[in-house]
């Protein structure tokens, strides 16, 4: 286990990060619930058991600390829906009225737990901590609430099942959602420290570029760390945001073994990592989506002006998102076919569809 | 400026050449033989050597009437000293008069506000001074041969740079003698960095402060006494350069030679100088009570450093026409009455008047060095005003300026381009058969989540895998634990610490062909991509040989690695060779889609080549 020691690494920790180290810490985590996402990674981990981990590891980390917090957040395919804590729900009352005085956890309030929801469904365990259990309850409820909440028709798109998900409205909502927790800042500083997990299945968020960009920068921003828990197939977008705002990013090779990924790679905070060498990628793709067809891109071209990224040269040849003209000379070199037989015949038209190189003019410079 | 403008001209029976260069705006006659010193003993110093006119000090030209015998100009400066040159032929004096007319036209334009004190300034009869021409020393900044073409063809600047960078050499040796790339294709893209140095090249140190530099050793025998007269004995290293300086720098130094040097030596005075107080207050020290007293020297200790005395500089001060608004005496603002002249230190009496002239001739001393750097590139005068105009704005007091965003907006939906353009439009055909397998995906999903209606406690235990995918999932966890500790291990000892020797060799000849290949692969795209058909022709067949054998140098490095193995087990030497070529693998990959898109489009054009040629024979082949 002396491998994960990096703290000869990190000069010696001050006085003041000790004392944040006791701060409490909270996790966001966001979970992909996309139909055909978990469908696609059927034989290998399905959502039920992937939810199990989760809730495991949830416990695990409400465990390490009496003030640590958790917010669960489903990323649908049509919506962004809290799974706990649910808006409007009050978790203080599934405390029976006998030890709600005493204000403390004790194993007299576990026992009468028992009594006071027994109604509660099946998910009622009487030797289960209180938070654990409102969690976990919780979650559950709201995950199937959600599932049999979803038509066909909501994940149909166009004819076909949208495998997309709403991670960007996710993000978004978990930042907003640890601003309100962390945003008041008071004489002490902050309160907690927040980090924001993504358990993703969906490998395809082209369309979602820009604004899952902006979230990341915004996280960045706000020195909250995205932990990327990718199951399926790599996702472009999701890698950059673990490594710009230091989180770390798995991909599962055994999705089976899920528990045992989260226990040793995701379970230590913000405060911990810093004297761990945390198990992530090391190389990360840093490629970009075009704003024109929202492709991929390796080789791109940059507006000069507002950096918007396009797959090709705009045909009208301005800038769509800001208007700027370009120079039609400068745009007719970068459309220059690359000729490699001549010939006596001058009129040489080879019409060629052509990847160009990073060749930079000053008008319209290529990204990457 | 006009190309410098000399004939032979005699002066006081002499021979010699008169010369007009227009951008020093002066007139310089010189001697063509030597001059002697026991000539002169006269002390003004006109006759001895050069003679120099400023341009814009002539106040007269005349020139004699067409039907005397000898052609003289006679040319009259502001100070009414009169210059007759003889020159030979009538058709020299037309000349040599409408270039100095027009040259002294454009000069006192220009600079108007010169001091007309310095008019005549013989120069020095140092040989090492008066050989050294132009003493303003201006910027040159090369605005000739900076063009790309240019730079292309400099040889001498390119192995002038080659020279200065060592790396860049070893890579050009290896890339275009060993490899035989055509150097300009290596320059083509590094011209940036050629018009970098050529700029470097043409830049040059600015004058100063000469005195400052100049470190007498004095061994003085008796000064330890505190005697006064000693012997004192001054060791000083003078080189011709530096003489100049001081003169150029100190005009009081000049004419306290030009007047004494013909009676004392020239050593003698230089260390006569560097004793006196006249030196020591040029340099800004202060003059004690117990520094020798010079006849000679002291002389010009009244003298400020222009060599005027006060009188002469107060009359200039008058002259020089003082800018309004740094006009003390016209800014009722700025009233001594108020506060008196106690806060400026020069201003009070009790200042020693030593510590003032300290302060003047440093003051004096930056701005001619800075004036002489700045040459004749000078602003126009409206420039030079308002710079004066923002250094006395008090910006402090000015309304903070907000800073504006600019705003950017997507006009054009993106969506709308994405659903059309995707490429993942489905036909009607499938729409039923997603339909219904859209409703049996979230079917079984929620099946499989009310199925779990055991305890939760059935669920949460359902979560732990068996203890072999367990142990598969930690090690790939710390697979990447290690190979990030090993990095990061490796930043902090510098690198390799644990690197066999083998590995060594092998990572320098990895790192060589490395560079090298992505030179060529450099070259290669942009040759490429210019589009140019005649670049197509000469380079790119090259460059595409050379592509190709920088992967096969790339291989045999790493086979040369696996071969040197100590191991002879096949299996562990596929391993290593797979372990070392993981390091190359993305410039094989390149190396290798280069030359795949060559090969490609040449196919490719070659077809479409035939093609139109065999559309353009056969109907001419076969008339109708």
């Amino acid at each position: 286990m002396n491998a994960v020691d990096g703290s000869s690494h990190v000069p010696q920790a001050g006085f003041a990060s000790e004392l944040e180290e006791e701060l409490p810490s909270l996790l966001v985590l966001i979970l992909d619930t996309s139909p055909l996402g978990w469908g696609a990674q059927s034989p290998a981990i399905s959502l039920h058991e992937a939810v199990a981990s989760l809730l495991i590891f949830i416990n695990s980390h409400l465990a390490l600390n009496h003030s640590n917090e958790v917010a669960v957040i489903a990323s649908h395919t049509n919506c962004v829906k809290y799974l706990y804590p649910v808006p409007g729900e009050d978790y203080s009352k599934l405390v029976p009225k006998s030890t709600a005085t005493s204000g403390t956890e004790s194993s007299e309030e576990m026992i009468t737990n028992v009594q006071s929801n027994g109604d509660n469904g099946t998910l009622n365990d009487a030797s289960m901590y209180r938070q654990f259990r409102v969690v976990n309850e919780s979650v559950m409820k709201q995950l199937e609430l959600l599932l049999l909440g979803t038509s066909a028709s909501d994940i149909e798109h166009n004819g076909k099942i949208s495998d997309a998900t709403l991670i960007s409205g996710a993000l978004s909502t978990s930042l907003a959602y640890i601003n309100r927790l962390v945003g008041g800042v008071n004489d002490n500083g902050p309160k907690v420290r927040a980090r924001i997990m993504v358990v993703s299945v969906c490998s395809d968020l082209a369309s979602q570029y820009v604004p899952i960009m902006n979230c990341i920068f915004a996280a960045q921003k706000m020195k909250v760390p995205i932990d990327i828990c990718k199951i399926g197939n790599d996702t472009v977008f999701l890698q950059q945001a673990a490594d710009t705002t230091g989180g770390v990013y798995m991909h599962l090779e055994h999705p089976r073994g899920m528990i045992q990924y989260l226990m040793t790679a995701f379970l230590p905070d913000r405060a911990l990592r810093k004297h761990l060498i945390i198990p992530t990628q090391s190389s990360i793709d840093f490629r970009a989506a075009c704003f024109c067809h929202n492709r991929i891109v390796d080789i791109g071209y940059v507006c000069n002006i507002c950096l918007s990224i396009y797959c090709q040269p705009p045909a009208d040849g301005s800038c769509a998102i800001c208007d700027t003209i370009f120079d039609p000379k400068e745009l007719a070199e970068l459309l220059k076919k690359p000729v490699v037989v001549t010939t006596t015949v001058p009129k040489n038209k080879t019409k060629k569809k052509k990847k160009k190189d990073s060749d930079a003019t000053p008008t319209f410079a290529p990204a990457l | 400026m006009q190309a410098p403008f000399s004939v032979p001209a005699l002066y006081s029976g002499k021979k010699g050449t008169i010369r007009v260069s227009s951008g020093r705006n002066i007139v310089e006659w010189s001697p063509s033989i030597a001059p002697i010193d026991s000539h002169g003993g006269n002390g003004n110093g006109q006759v001895n050597g050069t003679v120099v006119i400023r341009l814009d000090d002539i106040a007269g030209l005349q020139a004699s009437p067409a039907t005397h015998a000898k052609a003289r100009l006679r040319i009259t400066t502001t100070s009414h000293t009169q210059f007759t040159f003889e020159v030979p032929t009538r058709a020299n004096l037309e000349a040599l008069k409408a270039v100095l007319a027009s040259a002294n036209a454009a000069s006192s334009s220009s600079s108007a506000a010169q001091s007309p004190s310095a008019s005549l300034t013989p120069a020095p009869t140092t040989p090492g001074a008066a050989s050294k021409s132009d003493p303003t020393r201006k910027i040159v900044i090369p605005t000739k041969g900076l063009s790309d073409a240019d730079l292309l063809a400099d040889r001498t600047l390119q192995i002038s740079f080659l020279k200065s960078n060592g790396d860049l050499q070893k890579q050009f040796l290896d890339v275009v003698v060993g490899q035989q790339l055509p150097p300009d294709e290596f320059w083509r893209t590094r011209i940036p960095l050629l018009r970098m140095h050529s700029l470097v090249l043409a830049q040059r140190r600015g004058p100063y402060n000469v005195l400052a530099t100049v470190k007498p050793v004095s061994t003085t025998q008796s000064e330890a006494t505190g005697g006064g007269a000693g012997t004192a004995q001054v060791k000083v290293s003078l080189s011709s350069d530096k003489i100049r300086d001081i003169f150029l720098q100190y005009p009081v130094v000049r004419r306290a030679y030009d007047e004494n040097v013909p009676p004392l030596v020239e050593t003698a005075f230089w260390s006569r100088f560097f004793l006196s107080k006249l030196c020591r207050k040029l340099r800004g020290e202060k003059i004690g009570l117990n520094d020798t007293p010079d006849n000679v020297m002291d002389k010009y200790l009244d003298l400020d450093e222009d060599g005027m005395t006060a009188e002469q500089r107060e009359l200039e001060n008058e002259n020089a026409k003082i800018m309004r608004f740094v006009d003390v005496e016209a800014n009722e603002m700025d009233d001594s009455q108020r506060a008196g002249n106690r806060p400026d230190i020069t201003m009070r009496q009790t200042t020693h008047k030593d510590t003032l002239s300290i302060i003047r001739t440093m003051n004096k001393l930056s701005q001619k060095i800075v004036a002489s750097v700045e040459g004749e590139a000078q602003q126009p005068l409206e420039e030079q005003e308002q710079l004066k105009q923002r250094e006395l704005a008090l910006e402090d007091l000015e309304p903070v300026t907000e800073i504006s965003h600019v705003e950017l907006h997507l006009h054009r939906s993106t969506d709308f381009l994405y659903s059309s353009s995707a490429g993942k439009d489905v036909d009607a055909a499938a729409t039923d058969v997603n339909g219904s397998r859209a409703s049996k995906v979230l079917e079984t999903m929620t099946d499989s989540l009310s199925n779990s209606s055991g305890s939760i406690h059935e669920l949460l235990s359902s979560a732990v895998p068996s203890s072999s995918t367990i142990s598969h999932a930690q090690s790939q966890v710390f697979k990447l634990i290690n190979s990030r500790r090993r990095t990061e291990e490796n930043r902090h000892n510098g690198g390799d610490s644990d690197t066999p020797p083998s590995d060594a060799v092998t990572l320098r000849d990895m790192k060589l062909s490395h560079t090298t290949a992505i030179e060529f692969l450099h070259h290669f795209w942009s040759a490429l991509l210019s589009g140019e058909p005649s670049r197509a022709v000469s380079a790119l067949p090259l460059l595409v040989t050379s592509v190709e054998k920088s992967k096969t140098r790339l291989e045999a490095v790493l086979d040369r690695h696996v071969s040197s193995n100590a191991s002879q087990d096949p299996a562990t030497l596929a391993q290593e060779k797979k372990r070392v070529q993981g390091y190359v693998q993305i410039t094989l990959d390149a190396l290798q889609s280069a030359a795949k898109t060559y090969h490609d489009l040449v196919k490719e054009q070659q077809a479409a080549l035939t093609a139109a040629q065999s559309e353009n024979t056969t109907p001419a082949g076969t008339p109708r």
